[in-house]
């Protein structure tokens, strides 16, 4: 159950440069699930005057962990947050990454921020005794949030920066090229910049292995109804690699139309922010 | 909550809505559309209703106006479609919609559960596909009103908008009219010279009541990409940033036309709300604010009784256009 509430500010604390974590008070909280978001509000300010989404990085006993990135407005304002101030919460909000299958291996593909959704899901995978591997990548050092708490949690990773500071030299999709040539059953995730994404599902593609992204649109309600956080999809006939996608545009359920070929627009708050790579239509992003 | 709700539940709720009304009446009558108080939420800011639904009692909405219809579903803009500016937002979404036909099966059952009016918004692109559209909904079971948006460009006529011309505004309504006979509310597009032109033809044509203002035409660039910020290039401008502009044109078509009108335009507080009723407005639409706030309209309702009992106000009517000048 999805609920909105006013809620207090435990801590928030820099981690890096860049970058906070802002621990929210959040007693009997619903079940989160790997991939769900909030859309947080400073408490009585109407400037700035949408709300951000930001996703969950961690749960905690009697609360979430929301892990940042200072880029404008809002998130500037949000470092003067202090323990014992308060923030509003709407969520959690939007799809998952799908567990239920099982697989051997999970690769986890983050750019920078895009760290935030995998921190529950690798909680969320060790019950299930899936092994999995974190590719990391950064624009340097600085840009790597979080690195230490997945140090924690036992799992295998590997670094690249653009510049070389910490890891391989280059785009962390050039590690991911080089973990698909070796065979093996296993799917992928990832989280980062358009640009990284579209090249992880190019990948993936070729190598013709699961892959799923989580997608970041900017967002007015978060709740599918302004319409405004639309990204394209394909449209049902497209098949691809023979899988039907079941992309079904909603005015197909009841009209006896043909189903629609073309690509048509699913919104990121509402039937996302998890996609499958394959469903997204990436020449048009 | 809200989902499934029981015909005894919703008579309950209606119940103590109307012992809360004994003290403080807010009821309004628009058009002939009995509103329990004069709170709506604005078409494109509430989805159709259901997507609101766990946040809020719809029970307690004087009205919802859903996202605008076409005949045909519209797939919309391309992304990006939101960008927030100074004390506003402008959005590109470009009226997607699901269309009549989905909307007449699959939206508007839900919506009927409730003890709310329902209004229904609606575009074309032609004078025919306006009416075709308000056929369609007057064949339909449990809509209260249509609001008619004329803030749409003519496909005949060298895509003009229909509301930025009194004489195409003048000629929409009239077949529109013919077409349908629920109440007619027209929601009148601030991006043009002199309002009460528009406002003027439209009441002649045959409209029961105006809405305004819609959006603001506008547009964002960044500095830095040297890129305009929506996929669209331009849109519409929302929020407390367009207040100041939505007042002024309700007051001046309050001096103009003698039609009930519906104030919109960056409503975010009750105050807000009653400075567009002390202007001339019966009614208010909650547009933005919906999304700061998901409760923020029926607060926004609560507040409107607060004042009026502060200030011994007993109806609504008492304080419609009631501005000291
Ligand atoms: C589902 C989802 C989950 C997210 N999770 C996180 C998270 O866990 N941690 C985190 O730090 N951020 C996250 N983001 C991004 C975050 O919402 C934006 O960084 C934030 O809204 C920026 O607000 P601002 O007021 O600081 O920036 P603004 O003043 O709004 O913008 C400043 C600059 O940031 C850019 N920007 C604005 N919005 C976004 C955006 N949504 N994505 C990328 N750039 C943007 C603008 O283009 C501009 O250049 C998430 C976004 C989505 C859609
Ligand atoms: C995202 C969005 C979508 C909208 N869609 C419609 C629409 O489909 N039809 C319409 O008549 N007005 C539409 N509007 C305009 C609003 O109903 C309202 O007139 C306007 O936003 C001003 O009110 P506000 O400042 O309270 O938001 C839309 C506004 C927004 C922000
Ligand atoms: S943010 Fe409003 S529909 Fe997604």
């Amino acid at each position: 159950m999805t609920k909105r509430n006013r809620m207090k500010v435990l801590y928030n604390k820099q981690i890096l440069p860049d970058y906070y974590k802002l621990g929210i008070s959040w007693k009997d909280s619903p079940d989160i699930e790997p991939g769900q978001f909030v859309m947080l509000r400073l408490t009585g300010r109407i400037d700035p005057l949408l709300r951000r989404p930001f996703g969950i990085y961690k749960i905690l006993g009697q609360g979430i962990e929301i892990l940042y990135r200072v880029v404008g407005k809002g998130t500037r304002l949000m470092t003067d947050l202090k323990s014992g101030g308060t923030v509003d919460v709407l969520g959690p909000l939007g799809n998952n990454f799908p567990v239920d299958k099982h697989y051997k291996e999970i690769i986890m593909v983050a750019g920078g921020i895009g760290i935030v959704p995998f921190y529950t899901l690798v909680e969320k995978l060790k019950v299930k005794g899936s092994r999995s591997r974190l590719l990391f990548g950064g624009r340097g050092k600085d840009d790597l949030p979080g690195l230490e708490d997945f140090k924690k949690l036992g799992i295998d990773i590997s670094i690249s920066t653009d510049d070389g500071s910490v890891g391989k030299k280059g785009f962390v999709t050039k590690l991911l090229k080089k973990e698909l040539s070796k065979n093996g059953d296993y799917v992928i995730y990832a989280c980062g910049s358009k640009g990284m994404l579209k090249e992880v599902a190019r990948i993936t593609d070729e190598a013709d292995a699961p892959c799923y992204v989580s997608l970041d649109q900017a967002m007015a309600c978060g709740i599918g109804a302004c319409l405004g956080c639309a990204i394209k999809v394909r449209g049902a006939r497209l098949e691809v690699r023979g899988k039907d996608l079941k992309n079904i545009p909603e005015k197909y359920e009841t009209s006896n139309l043909k189903p629609q070929t073309s690509n048509f627009y699913k919104m990121v708050c509402k039937d996302g922010p998890v996609f499958d790579a394959k469903e997204i239509a990436w020449e048009e992003i | 909550m809200g989902r499934n709700i029981k015909k005894s539940q919703r008579v309950k709720v209606s119940e103590s809505q109307s012992k809360k009304q004994l003290q403080q009446d807010l009821s309004v009558n628009i058009a002939g559309i009995e509103l329990k108080n004069p709170v709506m939420t604005a078409s494109g800011t509430f989805g159709y209703g259901e997507e609101f639904a766990p946040y809020l009692d719809l029970n307690r909405l004087g009205a919802v106006a859903v996202k605008g219809l076409s005949l045909k579903p519209r797939q919309g803009n391309p992304p990006p479609r939101i960008v927030e500016t100074a004390a506003g937002m402008l959005n590109s979404i470009g009226l997607q919609n699901v269309g009549v036909e989905v909307f007449v099966e699959k939206k508007l059952p839900f919506l009927k559960k409730f003890d709310t009016k329902v209004i229904v918004n609606f575009f074309g692109d032609s004078i025919d596909e306006y009416c075709e559209v308000a056929k369609a909904l007057d064949a339909a079971e449990g809509i209260a009103g249509l609001e008619m948006n004329i803030s749409c460009p003519n496909k005949q006529e060298g895509w003009l908008e229909f509301g930025t011309n009194p004489e195409m505004t003048y000629r929409v309504i009239s077949a529109v009219r013919k077409s349908t006979k629920l109440p007619l509310i027209v929601k009148l597009s601030p991006n043009v010279t002199d309002i009460t032109l528009i406002a003027k033809a439209a009441a002649d044509a045959g409209a029961d009541a105006l809405s305004l203002i819609n959006t603001l035409s506008g547009m964002a660039v960044d500095a830095n990409t040297r890129r305009p910020k929506l996929g669209n290039i331009i849109g519409g401008l929302s929020g407390p940033a367009i207040k100041p502009v939505a007042l002024k044109m309700v007051w001046q078509v309050f001096k103009a036309v003698k039609l009930p009108l519906i104030g919109i335009g960056g409503i975010m507080t009750a105050e807000d709300a009653i400075e567009f009723m002390l202007v001339g407005a019966s009614a208010i639409q909650v547009g933005t604010a919906n999304f700061i706030d998901p409760q923020a309209s029926i607060k926004i309702s609560d507040g409107i009784g607060d004042y009026f009992k502060k200030n011994k106000i007993k109806s609504v009517k008492e304080i419609v256009g009631s501005l000291r000048v």
